[in-house]
């Protein structure tokens, strides 16, 4: 099946895109696509999704989720927004 | 306007009214959530690029009362998004008497109190004490947290907007019913200053987050209560992402620590 991927900021630069599209297996969990995402672009991109450092928001189809473990469908949009503090 | 002003409390001149007279044709904005309006006070956290614009448009739009709590002194580098600051004044005003001035020009009739130093561990309980609601434009995630977990103690509601490069969002935190922001996770160790920013950008946050403030105070529309609305610049597009809060969130869930967040003092840096 296939998912977006979409994010914002520094991750967004190192994806080079604002969204990016994937073929996933059945039973895909959103920390499936996350790890996906973070071994494409590499130890910056999953310091920015996976990393202690900072606090993300995770979406699917724009609605905050509370357990990464949840199972991903056809279609779905997962977002990582990273935070935004400016003033 | 006679009649009009015959229907005012007593705090609302004909004066005043003519201010704002174009709002009230807007349906359903009437006397009523004027009235309510004027009898607001709001605490904006730092008037730069978020704050500013968003005092100035409460400022216009007639709220009673405003305290703006910002440190330090009008900077060069502030000025791409600081449109309450002025030339003159870099490098020896500081920015709550900077945007104090200017709101003054715009609207004599909103109470404006200057708070010339940041929100910090020591003043915030007071700070907020005296707002009905709180705009939240500082640089800082220890900061935001600061107010957020002191808003939530007195059931103050707080918007919650910021901006970064071509980003933004504005959300609403209603003690009790939305989110808060310790719920929504956003932190971070490695944020820090200076950060990109167009003030087009951050102007537009800023205008978003006075209109939510408005809302809230006079109950016109429906604010962005459980959403966050999330502004990319670069393509022109909202997107609104629906938010929820966290049972177990340590600062507004059903257990909170009563001690979270009273080691957080905001830095003196702008």
């Amino acid at each position: 099946m296939r998912v977006t991927f979409s994010s914002n900021g520094k991750l967004r630069d190192l994806m080079g895109a604002a969204c990016i599209g994937m073929e996933v297996p059945p039973e895909t969990r959103v920390v499936d696509v996350l790890e996906n995402v973070a071994k494409r672009y590499g130890a910056d991109a999953r310091a920015l999704i996976l990393g202690e450092r900072s606090g993300v928001l995770v979406l699917v189809n724009d609605e905050m989720i509370e357990q990464s473990t949840i199972a991903v469908s056809h279609g779905d949009e997962i977002t990582v927004l990273l935070p935004i503090a400016g003033g | 306007m006679s009649a009009v002003a015959a229907e005012a409390p007593p705090h609302v001149t004909e004066e005043e009214l003519a201010w704002v007279d174009w709002q009230l044709m807007i349906p359903g904005f009437g006397l009523e959530k004027q009235y309510k309006l004027k009898g607001s006070t709001a605490l904006v956290s730092r008037v730069g690029g978020v704050g500013s614009p968003a005092a100035a448009s409460l400022a216009m739009a007639g709220i009673g009362r405003l305290i703006l709590a910002h440190g330090g002194h009008v900077e060069p580098f502030h000025m791409n998004r600081w449109p309450l600051a002025s030339t003159d004044q870099i490098g020896r005003v500081n920015p709550a008497v900077s945007a104090t001035e200017r709101i003054r020009k715009l609207n004599p009739h909103v109470e404006v109190v200057v708070v010339p130093e940041f929100v910090t561990a020591e003043n915030v309980r007071r700070l907020v004490a005296q707002a009905d609601i709180v705009v939240d434009g500082a640089p800082y995630f220890e900061e935001r947290h600061l107010l957020n977990r002191e808003c939530v103690q007195q059931k103050k509601p707080m918007v919650e907007a910021a901006a970064t490069g071509m980003e933004g969002f504005v959300t609403v935190v209603i003690p009790g019913e939305t989110p808060c922001i310790q719920c929504l996770g956003f932190h971070s160790k490695d944020w820090s200053l200076p950060f990109p920013i167009l003030g087009a950008v951050s102007g537009t946050v800023a205008n978003l987050a006075a209109l939510e403030a408005i809302k809230v105070l006079t109950g016109y529309g429906e604010p962005l209560r459980g959403t966050l609305l999330f502004l990319d610049g670069a393509s022109s597009s909202f997107r609104r992402i629906k938010v929820r809060r966290n049972p177990a969130c340590p600062v507004c869930g059903d257990r909170p620590s009563a001690s979270i967040g009273r080691k957080e003092t905001a830095r003196k840096c702008e």
